[in-house]
């Protein structure tokens, strides 16, 4: 099992491993600090009791892409510029476009954004072991995007935690930042088996107990729609 | 460096049955802070008014020994998930008699549930051979009070991520270290709505781009307050790679 395993088990790690992760991190904070400053500059969109909510957001989602562009530089690379991003995600939300009737669209928009960030780097992590600064700055980023996720959730109405693999009112298409998330198998211990699991809930406790990861692969199918 | 002899925690159940006085004595005596022994204090417990307990760090000495590897670090999340699932708990149970609105009652049910499955995780994984039980005390906090307690959750809640945002650099794993990443989030995802409920609609949910990234020291220390035994390291690691806010 591995979670009794003390010799090393790491994922190779060499730098080139590194900065593709850096990279992919930069192109989903691009997605998040893009839609956040949009919807932040659209006129009537965002009630003015909830301007501070997203305003926190977007400077966060901002400072997150500062500070990986300033770690990519500092390799001697290019970061990835910011592409001309799709929030119809090819037609799935019709119309689209920050307008001011369209804030229920924004938030969920916002909710699912938010819920796969925190998917994403938890999945990336495992590749920045050797770099222990690196893996600091996903940490405390990673974080993050679950505090902005339970915040843009709990506005929603819903849960500031995910049940099983509800995507809840989220539209269909969505369903990809969910599967998996209802996982109860955690280093080869069966959650919902434990001899105390009636006094978490069970099955339910247990799968919000545990957010789980996404492959860089799974996570790049989320996003393409959004993608030019 | 030489390795000081130290007493793991593993090593409670021969340390609880001392044969002779001189027996006692000499265990006693090792290592100074790596004696693990059963809870004296229990029978001191005095918390029929939510706000009186064991006095924190009275107990008997609770010794993470870092050389056990991944499996260290894993038993320093098992010590604050029993922390926070007993905090959970004694708020749930003081609900008939205390402020908290039924909203709120939920959400702190909820709460009370994934704190409760990861220690009950973590106890399995680690199994009873890297196990032990944490004796925790609340001092300053009534559990009847909406504000004591949405404070103290807040206090319980930040310290945990930061706990665990900055024990990921001693994993070896990365299995592990994934783990350790499904927890934190949740446990991120707590902070946010404590802070909401305390805040609401303002920066509170996340006060900062970075969370923090807190050294198993740090935390300890923090920790302590609300813990009857007394925390310790053994074979500590003594480099510590600060994260973005550098206030590990």
């Amino acid at each position: 099992m591995p979670i009794y395993s003390t010799k090393s088990a790491m994922l190779a790690a060499d730098p080139a491993d590194v900065l593709d992760v850096l990279q992919f991190a930069l192109l989903l904070e691009h997605l998040e600090a893009d839609f956040y400053t949009r919807g932040m500059a659209a006129s009537g969109l965002i009630p003015t009791e909830d301007r501070v909510l997203f305003g926190t957001i977007r400077d966060h989602e901002t400072t997150h892409v500062t500070a990986l562009q300033g770690l990519i530089t500092a390799r001697g690379a290019t970061p990835v510029a910011k592409p001309t991003f799709d929030y119809t995600a090819k037609g799935a939300l019709p119309g689209f476009n920050f307008g001011a009737t369209q804030y229920e669209t924004f938030k969920a928009l916002a909710m699912a954004f938010e819920d796969t960030g925190v998917r994403a780097y938890k999945g990336q992590v495992g590749r920045l072991m050797t770099e222990k600064g690196v893996l600091n700055a996903a940490l405390a980023i990673h974080s993050v995007e679950a505090r902005h996720a339970a915040e843009v959730r709990r506005l929603r109405g819903k849960k500031g935690w995910i049940t099983g693999n509800s995507r809840d009112d989220l539209p269909a298409f969505t369903q990809g930042i969910y599967d998996g998330e209802d996982t109860l198998t955690q280093g080869g211990v069966a959650i919902a088996s434990l001899p105390n699991a009636s006094t978490f809930g069970g099955a339910t406790g247990g799968s919000e107990a545990f957010d789980e990861p996404l492959t860089k692969e799974q996570v790049t199918a989320i996003i393409l729609p959004f993608l030019p | 460096m030489a390795q000081r002899p130290a007493m793991h925690i593993a090593d409670a159940g021969l340390l609880a049955t001392p044969r002779t006085r001189r027996d006692m004595l000499r265990l006693m005596a090792l290592g100074g802070t790596a004696v693990f022994l059963p809870s004296m204090l229990a029978a001191c417990s005095d918390d029929n008014d939510g706000m009186t307990g064991p006095t924190p760090g009275g107990g008997n000495t609770l010794t993470i020994d870092f050389s056990k590897g991944d499996i260290a670090v894993l038993q320093f999340a098992y010590a604050l998930e029993q922390l926070e699932a007993d905090f959970y708990t004694r708020v749930v149970d003081r609900f008939s008699s205390s402020n908290i609105p039924t909203a709120e009652r939920t959400l702190l049910t909820d709460i009370r549930n994934h704190e409760i499955a990861h220690r009950e995780f973590l106890k399995a994984a680690l199994g009873a051979t890297n196990g032990f039980t944490l004796t925790a005390t609340y001092p300053n906090i009534n559990f009847e009070d909406r504000t004591s307690v949405l404070n103290a959750a807040r206090t319980f809640e930040d310290l945990g991520v930061a706990a665990y945002n900055g024990a990921g650099q001693y994993l070896t794993n990365a299995a592990n270290l994934t783990i350790a990443g499904k927890i934190v989030s949740v446990e991120a995802r707590h902070a946010s709505a404590i802070r909401d409920l305390i805040s609401p609609k303002t920066n509170a949910f996340s006060p900062s781009a970075f969370d923090d990234v807190f050294s198993p020291g740090k935390v300890a220390a923090a920790a302590q307050g609300f813990v009857v035994d007394k925390l310790a390291f053994a074979n500590a690691p003594t480099a510590f790679v600060q994260g973005p806010n550098n206030n590990g």
